[in-house]
């Protein structure tokens, strides 16, 4: 693998990665542990299958409100989940994430 | 069908459980709680079908004496689910024969997405069961670990939905989803975590490096958990983690000083608890800043993973337990963590300078990843050495209540291998000690005893804390 082997995830997915590394970077500072553990494994979770390694996140575009972000993951992992087929993801994966996200929204 | 086949049915059904998640209709319950059970109950025989199958040996030269499987190479969380889901209530009062089930065309969607996925999850089981093919291959008992433990996790998520229904039939679940259900999850997510690590590791297929260089040892009391410490920092030294088990390695150790907070108890050890609140803190730190670095390492972080898991298990036990700790244990614990920090952080700082892991490239406009210069600040590594780091700023060494309680700590180590030592001498069991004044060890324990009164007074009460979950 070199630096040339990455690949894009589908728009939907790169939209809940990113916005999860930025709340993951905040979450120290700004939610509770359980919280924050609950963002750090809806991320963790959205890894690509075996074989393919994925471009990084989008940069951190500075959020300041935590519930309005959580809602912005689960409306993209919304859109992953009805059509799993597409998105070089395991959907047990997927479910498993916004499942983490539902969580973290129902801590504050 | 094969094994594969069987378990991407069952997994794509759960998902969408998960996904679509409700309380069963009342009509339903008998046939969702037949289904959860099936899934508990094959989960259970196929993960002792792996730890006990896979033929090691086939692997490991040197070792045609006697026959290893997979539950003598691992310890920790594998094992620890297979004993958790045993203690899984299954309701069986409350279901109906699963060939009925499964016989009938069930009309609500929900209850067929359920069956189907008893259906598939019974059918792998039995395929691996029935199958040899896979036992002289670890690599695929592994994989086996792995999608247990996803479907335990799925399991207790949906079980959240059927607490209300089942709490009202069962006062054994209600109990059990209270005090249980939160450990079994967590050691279903670590079990995968270890599982996906081993199964992409190089050396699960070459086993014999494992016996000329450290393995992880299996600690059989909480007492050990600096012994496990210190094999884990030789770990450390070796096999390059990937950027996923780095993650798993902070929120695991982030878990553990969370664990361990509960173990200081209220009213004790208030610097110890300082210090473990602020590791806890550093730790997630650590696990945050991994969402923007890749590796380009395929993952030898296995046994570094099954390492923490094992200390993690001897605390997770003992919170479990409730426990009263001795806080000259957690003290020793906490001041030999930082050491492995550092393993971690030295093989971290090689690997970016060798080009093994990678940044996010944020001056370009498109997402791509980029090599570190050199001398370069990297998040990642601030976030390894604020970890090392102590609450009043110190990198190294100890001050002011803590040295004192760690001072009180090495003396009942000192003092614990001496009355070993005597005992063997002496022919009486160790423990058993007898009544000898003026002498060294007298001076040891007095001073032993004189600084845990000043530092750890001792509670009128056992500590009654709520068992580990999340």
């Amino acid at each position: 693998m070199d630096l040339t082997s990455f690949t894009v995830p589908t728009p939907e997915v790169q939209r809940a990665r990113s916005v999860l590394a930025e709340l993951c970077e905040i979450g120290v500072e700004l939610m509770e542990r359980e919280r924050h553990i609950d963002v750090l494994l809806a991320f963790d979770r959205l890894a690509p299958s075996a074989g393919i390694a994925w471009v990084p996140p989008e940069p951190s575009v500075g959020l300041s409100n935590v519930d309005e972000a959580l809602a912005a993951a689960r409306t993209a992992l919304e859109a992953v989940l009805n059509d799993p087929t597409r998105h070089q993801i395991a959907p047990l994966d997927a479910a498993m994430a916004a499942w983490h996200v539902d969580q973290a929204q129902g801590r504050r | 069908m094969t094994y594969g086949m069987h378990h991407d049915r069952s997994a794509g059904a759960l998902a969408w459980l998960v996904h679509n998640i409700e309380p069963p209709e009342p009509d339903d319950v008998p046939a969702v709680f037949t289904c959860r059970a099936a899934l508990i109950n094959s989960a259970q025989r196929r993960l002792d079908r792996a730890l006990l199958g896979a033929d090691a040996e086939s692997v490991v030269p040197g070792y045609r004496g006697y026959r290893r499987d997979l539950r003598g190479l691992v310890s920790a969380s594998p094992l620890l689910l297979a004993e958790l889901l045993r203690e899984v209530p299954r309701l069986e009062g409350h279901a109906i024969a699963l060939t009925d089930v499964l016989a009938r065309q069930p009309p609500g969607q929900s209850r067929q997405v359920w069956v189907e996925a008893a259906r598939h999850a019974t059918l792998a089981t039995e395929t691996v069961l029935s199958s040899a093919a896979w036992m002289g291959r670890p690599g695929r008992a592994w994989q086996i670990v792995a999608d247990v433990a996803d479907v335990v996790e799925a399991v207790v998520l949906l079980d959240s939905r059927l607490a209300p229904v089942a709490a009202s039939l069962d006062a054994r679940w209600a109990r059990w989803c209270r005090r249980e259900s939160g450990s079994l999850r967590v050691v279903a997510r670590q079990a995968s975590i270890l599982a996906r690590s081993a199964e992409l590791d190089p050396g699960t297929d070459a086993l014999a490096r494992l016996e000329t260089l450290r393995r992880p040892v299996v600690l059989s009391r909480l007492e050990h958990i600096v012994d496990g410490v210190q094999a884990a920092e030789q770990i450390a030294r070796r096999g390059l983690p990937s950027v996923g088990e780095l993650r798993a390695f902070a929120i695991m150790q982030s878990d553990i000083a969370a664990a361990c907070i509960q173990l200081v108890g209220a009213g004790r050890g208030d610097p110890l608890r300082d210090a473990f609140r602020w590791r806890e803190r550093r730790y997630r730190q650590l696990a945050a800043s991994t969402t923007r670095v890749a590796s380009l390492s395929s993952g030898g972080g296995a046994d570094l993973l099954c390492q923490t898991q094992e200390i993690g298990r001897q605390i997770l036990v003992a919170t479990r337990s409730r426990a009263v700790v001795s806080l000259g244990v957690l003290a020793d614990f906490d001041h030999h963590s930082p050491r492995l920090a550092r393993a971690v952080e030295a093989n971290i700082r090689t690997a970016f300078a060798n080009g093994r892991y990678l940044v996010a490239d944020q001056r370009s406009v498109e997402p791509r990843w980029r090599r570190v210069g050199p001398g370069e600040d990297i998040a990642l590594l601030d976030s390894l050495r604020e970890v090392q780091s102590r609450p009043d700023g110190a990198t190294t060494g100890r001050t002011g209540d803590s040295e004192l309680l760690w001072a009180a700590s090495r003396v009942a180590r000192l003092d614990r291998s001496a009355d070993e030592r005597e005992a063997e001498k002496a022919g009486r069991p160790p423990g058993v000690r007898p009544r000898v004044d003026g002498d060294a060890s007298a001076a040891r324990r007095n001073l032993r005893e004189s600084l845990e009164r000043q530092w750890l007074p001792r509670p009128s009460t056992p500590n009654r804390r709520p068992s580990l979950g999340c």
